[in-house]
């Protein structure tokens, strides 16, 4: 509790930087509530807030447009023949060569719903709720390499130790949550290539950095109390700390101890949230169904319902990670399995948030670092047949909720797959998309770190996709 | 453009009315933030073609008009109400204040007077206040003063004794002090105990350890290589040398120049290679498939960046992209840096510390005895080296090196040896092709490409891979050998020396090709379908082709004219030579000639003869008996037919051996043991084994050895013992043979294999794991990322790279510093060493101030000017410039000693000023900019733990050396890639200091990143101190301070009457208050209860099956007390 407003406008770190921008006033992630109250509009709210909180499904490791969204029939047909030379002429490939040949789409795709959005025969779950997605069949991205592609489209820069979209977020518009993280992180099915520099605060005060999940009774690091230590004893340390701790703010006169105390206490209330939290028997057996969940097995479909969960006691960004999709031998295997794990819950998610009227607020973004090439990848030497390599120049994602216009799909690529012909989405427009409709202007929501303002967009042209916008 | 509005109205709050305004203080920050954007340095983003930075430019037109407003069309401009008309223009969001608007009106009143960037100016020592000695005993005191005085401030008072000698060693050392320590400091009344007690802290090697943690940061030091795959490296050599830099107190200048170019100075020591580690500590990226020179070229920028925050106090990284639009700094002085510090290679160098070099030798020295040791003990070894020498020269190939030419490659430099190998450095790519060029005398059947390993090479070579794949490795996809008139000469089955897909060199396929070990020398031989005539030009063209660099870093190429298909030599091409050639072999050669017969031939021919160790010499007796023949018969079961067997042995004197009554070998010399395989001789179930054996005199004995190997492929040993059953007297008829001796004696072992007096039979396990042994204690070499200057002839040219962009690159751009950084008499920097003296020289006119602004942060949490990294145009003016400028000064009057610099600043009044915050002090000045009290601080996420450990008992003094793990959860290490184990350290390392913590950078040490550490991926100026709810459950929770307090309370459960006293005293060096005590008694009483009450555990609180409730009471205590913010302070 606050109780002098003078300790209460110094103890942020406000002042600590001149010049660094409004964001500095935003609250520590896990110590904020609506920050920016208390301060007025800041200057990059700019625009009507559509959307309260993001849940990012990430699918590491880049799932194949070709297999799924993008239907290309016209690579069936010249299956085996090279791409023409005009079309690969100046591209950078990570394992194949540009003029390798080409591989037709390995499943059947239909249209669906009202929108008549097309989706391959491997989305069942998806394609019953076609009419609630909108598609982006025109992404582009920088990097052709999945470390940088995934710290671009998670930081909006291909080098680790930039601010990752949570961080921004944490650090502009703070967290609704008091006894949660404000920007927490979940996986599944392996690890990443961009590692923990995914969801780094970077030059943003670290308090801001994403809160990783982890597997366990202890979700989040040190929640538990220690073996022989019950919650009387640590209600009982807290109350000693709180004691000697106001009389060193007594006598010393500094801010930051009341601070501490407040850090202290709300410990103590996340000690308790976080077992609530994680408390799947509160669901109903329909919604663990819905999403699949299985009983203590802990994968995408748990973390898409505990995402909800999340998103329900206030967490501002929830960036699920599921990889395993760097299909360069057998892309039609790859896409088999994968899409098992996750259209389902992928599905449910959005269903749920919907059927309890948070789709309107929450944005769900759905979608891998870059696409996959129309060429096939075959290689002797890694022993690598059917596959697809890494593709930047063309990729699909699907939105949901959170302002974005529903059934409808935007972009085009040509009739290989290969490039952008209609509404190209850089992987900076998507983010500056995502933070308008959270009222973000991205031009404005910037730091300065070695004298340079950055932003999450970079310092290129670049803009929120209109037509995405309800 | 961004709005800085809030530092603005926050500057109204500090700075007093201006009498007169000061171009540097007062409007180049406001034209810089809020005009130089459009109207600035950069000419790409001018608007209207009006520059405001220069003032001949801003006076154009009546832009400006010096001392009158009205006629200024700027006055009109900026308070325009016509949004198309107003300046900054609205959709800028720079717009300004009333205020501001004002302050530059009177500006252009007072005559629109222009001064140079203060902070490229070169400081000058104000000499009027120095002497002023109102206040402290320390000019720093008498600037401070001065400001206090004008914005109506007090100094505080001095700190007391208990928070002064803990602020003081948390500063210089970074340890708390012992409560024993703490007294002897309180006690001290002579006048300058706090002098003393500097220098003492001054001499301790944990000052290094301390300051060197603060440097690292700058340098973004890690343990691991950064992004996907983060693998190891190792350059903690580099860490240790901070270390011992700082305790030895290098000078500030020398400590610079040994990190960026201690490569290039003269006769460069080991050390001063290891400290060019600095800028080695750029990521890697690892992951296949990546453009590996677009990395590198991250890392260059990364270099650029990381000097001009750590030296030049700019943020040159504006400039990548296009002229700096605030500080005149050109895009094109941006690439002049990057040329200046680009011209190099990265190597790991080799390291041995002196002992490791004697040791070295002395080894080495024992080998070659071993060596000859070995030869002289085998009668027959010179015999048996003749005939193999003799049998293989007849076969030996005779191979002419051929020298090139001439060559051309994609990118990679090739370099001429004199062996007539070339040697490729400098830039590599996923696709690189070696084109060379030959003239030949003679006509050429086959040619050879020899793979070599080079020092200079990943991992010793031969491939130049640094990345993904292993170190070292190459991968020769293609080879294509094409006649000067365009022609192709067929090669037929290319062969290697070893590995794999020699085949594939000619398949026409890429992805395809022949690769060997790493830290090996191995040969190619490409025998040709047709000859090459003589005196033919022709081409030799090698493609190198991974998706990682995988291109050879040495090799070698030869010709031969032999009719013969060459075959090729295992023992090397080397060994290959030396047998080919007709002249006399030197004694080096023979040597080698010899030393490599003895390990790869001799041995390999007796090794099949020769004994584990496990056989036994066995006999009828001990006793020798002229002219006695034994029957010997032994019987073996197999359950299935042996793949294979192998029989090795020998009879004092002679005897003949019969398997299942067959006669498969016969010995009459018992030192030369008889080795036969005998596979095709046994059968599933009872085998029998039997030998007739004769002693002629002297001793008699039979040892045998059968090596089996099992249809599973197990490998079983009969030997020799005491289970065969021998008669004195021939049985009758041929049934011994193939029934054995059921009846028969039990032999008498007479000794095993190696002992006398039958020493001389070679045994496995003695001669060549003598040598072996011997190899095993060659020391290990260490390895430590350096730089090394590229070779004149091959200097690396830098581009000019559009919107910064690696796609994009424009004209070569020259080594260069900027301009405005530029004096009359400065002598521009050609390359790196030049470069680095000039930024710790005296022409550098930033340098020492930001030195000394980082040592003033360190110390009292926030520098003389705000923005460590920044003190370009856009950076606010100093809180205090004048005592930056004496400080700067003063520490190159000193000789750029660190030492004396923190000792200068530490024993100021302003320093050793109580830290408790008045009300009043609070409104005035919140975040204590004026210094009217002394800094009070929480401690980072290294220094809480150094804290923790020393306070309770734990600490290891051990210093240096590879990275440690100290504990943490599991979990931390589960999202990175690979999946690698923390194996957290045994013994000491587990409490070393966090200096020493093995820093992994995609799952950084939780502890640390918890309390703002970094994971070294930025050069860090300056760490954030966050107060956040993680931190609390870390210090409550986390099972690493979990077990420290542990330890604590069982210290002072042992050692002490006053538990209360002694923890807090030990955690907050103060002793508590009467009012505390009793809080912390009523505490421990109150816990002690519960455990009595069996509410909690003695032992799962302390795990200790011993402990108490007593006992388990003061580990709570512990804990409680460790948490308390004063615990985590400097006060």
């Amino acid at each position: 509790m606050i109780t002098n407003p003078l300790l209460h406008r110094t103890r942020r770190h406000f002042f600590e930087d001149c010049g660094i921008g409004l964001g500095k006033i935003a609250l520590a992630s896990m110590l904020a509530k609506e920050s920016f109250g208390a301060m007025g509009n800041p200057g990059f709210m700019r625009f009507p807030t559509k959307a309260k909180r993001v849940i990012f499904l990430f699918m590491a490791g880049a799932p194949s447009q070709l297999e799924l969204f993008d239907n290309k029939p016209k690579l069936a047909e010249i299956e085996g023949k090279p791409i023409p030379p005009s079309v690969i002429k100046g591209q950078r490939y990570a394992f194949i060569q540009p003029d390798a040949a080409v591989l037709g789409p390995r499943f059947p795709f239909a249209k669906h719903g009202q929108s008549g959005a097309e989706l391959s025969d491997r989305l069942p779950y998806l394609s019953k709720i076609a009419d609630d997605l909108t598609f982006i069949k025109s992404m582009k991205t920088d990097h052709f390499n999945h470390a940088p592609a995934q710290l671009f489209m998670s930081t909006g820069s291909g080098i680790p130790g930039r601010a990752s979209m949570g961080s921004w977020l944490s650090y502009g518009i703070g967290s609704e949550a008091d006894d949660l993280p404000g920007f927490v992180v979940l996986q599944s099915n392996g690890v990443l290539s961009g590692g923990s520099a995914l969801w780094g605060s970077g030059f943003l005060p670290s308090e801001h950095q994403g809160i990783p999940f982890r597997q366990g009774a202890d979700p989040i690091l040190h929640v538990s109390n220690p073996k022989g230590i019950d919650r009387t004893a640590q209600r009982q340390t807290l109350d000693l700390l709180n004691k000697l701790n106001r009389n060193s703010l007594n006598r010393m006169g500094d801010p930051e101890i009341n601070a501490r105390i407040e850090a202290y206490e709300m410990a103590y209330r996340m000690q308790a949230r976080a077992p609530e939290l994680m408390d799947f028997a509160q669901e109903s057996q329909e919604t663990l169904d819905l999403y699949g969940v299985k009983k203590g097995k802990s994968d995408f479909a748990s973390n898409c319902l505990l995402a909800r969960r999340l998103a329900e006691r206030g967490t501002r960004f929830i960036q699920l990670y599921h990889a395993g999709w760097d299909a360069h031998n057998d892309v039609e295997g790859n896409v088999k399995n994968q899409a098992k794990l996750v259209d389902q819950a992928s599905a449910a998610l959005v269903q749920d948030l919907k059927r309890r009227g948070m789709l309107d607020d929450t944005l769900v973004v759905w979608g891998g670092e870059f696409g996959r090439t129309p060429m096939v990848e075959a290689s002797a030497a890694l022993n690598r047949s059917g596959g697809r390599d890494h593709h930047p120049q063309a990729f699909t994602m699907w939105m949901a909720g959170g302002g974005i216009k529903p059934g409808i799909t935007l972009g085009q690529t040509d009739e290989l797959g290969f490039h952008v012909t209609e509404d190209p989405v850089h992987v900076h427009d998507l983010q500056a998309t995502i933070l308008q409709l959270l009222g973000i202007d991205h031009t404005q929501l910037s730091f300065r770190f070695q004298g340079l303002d950055f932003r999450l967009t970079g310092v290129e042209q670049h803009h929120a996709v209109k037509k995405l916008i309800a | 453009m961004k709005a800085i509005t809030l530092f603005f109205a926050f500057l109204g709050c500090c700075i007093t009315c201006i009498a007169s305004v000061d171009f540097n203080q007062d409007i180049r920050p406001l034209l810089a933030s809020k005009c130089y954007a459009c109207h600035g340095p950069d000419e790409e983003g001018r608007k209207a073609k009006l520059r405001l930075d220069i003032r001949e430019d801003a006076l154009e037109n009546d832009i400006i008009v010096p001392g009158v407003v009205e006629d200024s069309e700027f006055h009109y401009r900026i308070r325009s109400d016509d949004p198309d008309e107003i300046m900054p223009p609205p959709e800028s969001h720079a717009s300004l204040t009333k205020e501001e608007k004002d302050l530059l009106d009177q500006w252009i009143a007072e005559g629109a007077e222009y001064a140079k960037h203060w902070a490229f100016e070169p400081p000058q020592a104000s000499t009027t206040l120095v002497n002023a000695a109102k206040w402290g005993n320390n000019p720093i005191d008498a600037f401070i003063l001065k400001n206090l005085e004008k914005n109506g401030l007090d100094p505080s008072a001095p700190a007391d004794p208990y928070a002064l000698v803990r602020r003081l060693y948390l500063d210089l050392i970074g340890l708390p002090p012992t409560p024993e320590q703490t007294d002897r400091f309180v006690k001290d009344d002579r006048v300058d105990a706090y002098e003393r007690l500097v220098d003492q802290l001054m001499a301790s090697s944990h000052y290094g350890e301390k300051w060197a943690r603060e440097w690292l940061d700058l340098a973004r030091y890690a343990d691991t290589n950064g992004y996907e795959k983060d693998r190891p490296r190792e350059i903690w050599q580099y860490r240790d040398w901070v270390i011992r830099a700082l305790n030895e107190d290098m000078p500030y200048d020398q400590f610079t120049i040994e990190q960026l170019a201690g490569d290039m100075l003269p006769g460069a020591t080991q050390d001063q290679k290891i400290a060019t580690g600095f800028h080695r500590n750029t990521q890697l990226n690892e992951e296949g498939g990546i453009d590996p020179l677009e990395y590198r070229f991250y890392a260059a920028v990364d270099r650029v960046a990381t000097t001009g925050t750590v030296w030049m106090g700019l943020t040159t990284g504006c400039a990548q992209c296009h002229t700096h639009k605030y500080d005149p700094i050109t895009h094109d002085e941006y690439f002049g840096i990057m040329a200046l510090l680009d011209n190099v290679e990265e190597p790991d160098l080799l390291l041995y510390t002196d002992g490791q070099l004697k040791r070295k030798a002395e080894v080495e020295k024992q080998i070659e005895e071993k060596i000859q040791e070995l030869m002289g003990r085998h009668h027959d070894f010179d015999q048996t080296f003749q005939a193999w020498k003799t049998s293989l020269q007849k076969e030996a190939t005779a191979w002419n090196i051929l020298q090139p030419t001439a060559w051309k490659t994609n990118l990679p430099n090739l370099e001429s040896m004199e062996d007539g190998s070339l040697f490729a450095s400098g830039d590599f790519t996923k696709r690189d092709v070696y084109d060379l060029n030959f003239t030949t005398k003679e006509p050429i059947t086959a040619l050879r490409i020899e793979t070599m390993t080079d020092e200079r090479l990943p991992d010793l070579g031969p491939g130049r891979s640094y990345y993904e794949g292993r170190k070292g490795l190459f991968f020769l996809s293609e080879i294509d050998v094409l006649l000067n008139d365009g022609q192709e000469v067929e090669i037929q089955k290319p062969v290697a020396s070893n590995g794999h897909g020699a085949d594939k060199t000619i398949d026409k396929e890429g992805s395809s090709g022949w690769s060997a070990g790493v830290g090996e020398e191995q040969h190619i031989i490409l025998p040709l379908a047709e000859p090459i005539p003589a005196n033919q030009s022709f081409s030799l063209s090698l493609l190198f082709e991974r998706h990682f660099v995988a291109s050879l870093g040495r090799f070698r190429i030869s010709a031969t004219s032999a009719s013969n298909r060459p075959k090729v030599q295992k023992l090397g091409a080397k060994i290959e030579d030396l047998l080919a050639t007709k002249k006399d072999l030197n004694s080096d050669d023979l040597q080698l000639l010899k030393s490599t017969y003895l390990e790869k031939v001799f041995y390999s021919k007796k090794n099949v003869q020769a004994f584990d160790g496990h056989a036994k010499w066995i006999w009828d007796d001990k006793n020798n008996k002229i002219k006695q023949t034994l029957y010997f018969t032994k019987t073996i079961d197999l359950k299935k037919k042996p793949r294979s067997a192998r029989l090795v042995y020998t009879c004092d004197d002679e005897s003949e051996f019969f398997i299942n009554g067959k006669k498969v070998a016969s010995n009459s010399l018992w030192y030369e043991p008889v080795s036969v395989n005998v596979s095709s001789h046994f059968k599933e179930g009872n085998n029998i084994l039997s030998v007739k054996a004769t002693n002629n005199g002297g001793p008699g004995a039979l040892i045998a050895q059968l090596e089996i190997i099992s249809a599973e492929g197990k490998r079983q040993s009969h030997v020799t013992d005491q289970s065969w059953k021998f008669s004195e007297q021939e049985p009758e008829g041929n049934d011994w043979k193939t029934k054995g001796l059921s009846d028969g004696q039990e032999s008498t072992i007479a000794g095993k294999a190696g002992d006398a007096p039958w020493k001389n039979i070679p045994l496995k396990s003695n001669e060549l794991s003598e040598l072996h042994a011997l190899r095993k204690q060659l020391p290990n070499n260490r390895r430590s990322l350096v730089m090394q200057e590229r070779p004149a002839d091959n200097p690396r040219p830098t581009y000019l790279r559009h919107r910064g962009e690696y796609t994009s690159p424009k004209h070569e751009v020259h080594p260069k510093i900027p301009e405005i950084l530029l004096s009359k008499n400065t002598k521009m920097p050609t390359n790196r060493l030049e470069f680095a003296r000039w930024l710790v020289s005296q022409d550098n006119p930033i340098g020492d101030r930001v030195t000394v602004n980082r040592a003033w942060r360190s110390l009292f949490g926030f520098g003389l000017i705000r923005t460590s990294g920044d003190f370009g145009t856009q950076a606010p003016a100093p809180d205090h410039p004048e005592l930056l400028d004496w400080l700067a000064v003063g520490f190159r009057k000193q000789g750029m000693s660190l030492k004396k610099l923190h000792r200068q600043i530490v024993t100021s009044a302003t320093y050793k000023q109580s830290s408790t915050a008045s009300p009043e002090l609070l409104e005035k000045d919140p975040q204590n900019r004026l210094l009217a009290r002394g800094p009070r601080l929480r401690l980072s996420g290294e220094l809480i733990r150094d804290h923790m450990l020393h306070a309770s008992g734990k600490l290891s003094s051990k210093m240096y050396g590879p990275g440690v793990y100290p504990p943490q959860p599991k979990t931390v290490l589960s999202h990175a890639f690979g999946n690698q184990a923390w194996n957290v350290s045994k013994g000491e390392d587990r409490f070393r200091r966090s200096v020493y913590t093995f820093i992994k950078r995609t799952a950084p040490f939780a502890g640390f990143m918890t309390f703002d550490g970094t994971s070294g991926e930025n050069c860090l100026a300056k760490r954030d101190r966050s107060n956040t709810p993680l931190q609390a459950l870390t210090l409550l929770n986390d099972e690493m301070y979990v077990e420290l307090a542990r330890e604590a309370g069982k210290l002072v459960h042992q050692t002490s009457k006053d538990p209360v006293n002694e923890l807090f005293r030990r955690f907050l060096t103060r002793p508590p208050s009467e009012e505390e005590s009793k809080v912390l008694q009523d505490y421990l009483e109150q816990q002690i209860d519960r455990l009595q009450k069996g509410q909690l555990k003695p032992v799962d609180v302390t795990n200790d099956s011993k402990a108490d409730a007593i006992w388990a009471g003061k580990v709570l205590l512990a804990r409680a007390i460790m948490n308390l913010d004063e615990s985590i302070t400097k006060p």
